[in-house]
């Protein structure tokens, strides 16, 4: 039971997670599409960085909103499986949760299954901004 | 383009007349210059007609990326800017950091040709495959912060942003360029920015890019970089300072460029 944690005082923008990411899930950088988004505010020279990613607080509704079996909870590892071929391109879980994206270009739905509960986003992160968890 | 890494296209502005258009980046162009400063040179070689005023119309503002930028690859997010330099009368390209490079690939371009001059005040906007020049005119006179800081309230979030500010305008031959607190300065691209009346670009980009290498072994040797990189001890001064991390070590080899005491005169 564990989960990603961010730690913005030591995030320097370099946005290493979206790129690892989309590479390794669609194979081609694409960090828009990317299932972990960093957001700095731009109103200030050198303001916070926040961060979108699956904190699994919502309970699965993603698969819950699912209507046919392209959603699922792999209890084993607890983590949420997403399966592209039986998706439908509802959008029925972006509109359960703020975390889950859409790739422009082929328009794959973009959800984070914790990479099997060895996320590349935490072992790329070259600062160590971003932590495997277990939750509280 | 065969090759990986790039996008296959520049674009191209017209500020004189405000079209746009497309230019296939050549493979032989890929193959001898790589990218950045090399795009550049080749670019302004092939297109500047010699003893032009580097502040009147015929000069061309380069931008180029290469084939790492916006990919995994460590410390690839530079984009060059490049023009015949108002400072030295020669070719000259200048670097900055940030996600703008990188995201005007994500945008599908590995660079943009700027030639004409815009009757007023504008910012260049490249949304994906949209591009649109939009009068900046309120942003006129305003330094670089302010300006971005408006530009960003009215086009929404996104968008990468860079501009001039006053030195630009009034065409100081040191100016630079500027997104965020990055810089283009070198050769004063800035004056080049102003004389053509081109406020500030903001782009946006939702694609990606593919690399030519299969993509295991790509994220195996970036991996591979990334830890020689974090394994060095230089690296957590560049974290805290950046480039000027650098000055103790560049002035223990004697080579920043003052003029030693009592020499001063000579």
């Amino acid at each position: 039971m564990s989960h990603v944690v961010f730690h913005k005082e030591l995030c320097t923008d370099c946005r290493m997670c979206s790129q690892i990411c989309s590479m390794n899930k669609l194979g081609s950088v694409t960090p828009a599409s990317s299932c972990i988004q960093i957001d700095r505010d731009r109103s200030i020279y050198y303001g916070d960085m926040s961060c979108r990613v699956c904190d699994m607080t919502r309970d699965r509704a993603c698969v819950e909103a699912c209507p046919v079996e392209a959603l699922t909870y792999d209890a084993d590892l607890d983590v949420v499986r997403f399966d592209a071929d039986l998706c439908t391109e509802c959008l029925a879980c972006m509109d359960e949760c703020p975390n889950v994206g859409r790739d422009v270009k082929s328009g794959r739905i973009m959800i984070c299954d914790l990479c099997d509960g060895d996320p590349m986003c935490v072992k790329w992160c070259p600062e160590g901004a971003l932590t495997w968890e277990a939750r509280a | 383009m065969k090759y990986g890494g790039y996008t296959g296209k520049f674009l191209t502005v017209d500020l004189s007349t405000g079209t746009f258009g497309t230019w296939d980046t050549p493979d032989e162009m890929a193959e001898e210059y790589l990218g950045g400063r090399g795009f550049i040179a080749k670019i302004l070689y092939d297109r500047l007609e010699p003893k032009i005023d580097p502040l009147g119309p015929d000069n061309i503002i380069v931008f180029a990326t290469g084939p790492a930028t916006g990919t995994l690859i460590p410390t690839a997010g530079r984009i060059a800017i490049g023009a015949k330099s108002p400072l030295t009368n020669t070719i000259s390209a200048s670097y900055m950091g940030g996600h703008f490079g990188g995201t005007l690939k994500y945008a599908g371009y590995d660079g943009i040709i700027i030639t004409g001059v815009s009757p007023k005040p504008v910012t260049l906007v490249i949304d994906d495959a949209k591009v649109s020049l939009r009068d900046a005119s309120n942003l006129w006179g305003k330094d670089t912060k302010e300006s971005q800081d408006i530009l960003r309230e009215e086009l929404g979030e996104g968008f990468e942003l860079g501009s001039i500010g006053p030195a630009g305008e009034n065409l100081s031959p040191i100016s630079t360029f500027m997104h965020v607190q990055r810089a283009a300065g070198r050769g004063g691209v800035g004056a080049v920015f102003g004389s053509k009346n081109l406020k500030a670009v903001a782009v946006r980009g939702t694609g990606g890019i593919t690399v030519g290498t299969p993509a295991a072994e790509f994220v195996q040797g970036c991996r591979e970089m990334h830890d020689i990189i974090m394994a060095n001890p230089v690296r957590p001064a560049f974290r805290f300072a950046g480039t000027t991390g650098m000055l103790p070590v560049v002035n223990s080899i004697i080579g920043l460029p003052y003029e030693p005491p009592g020499r001063s005169g000579a």
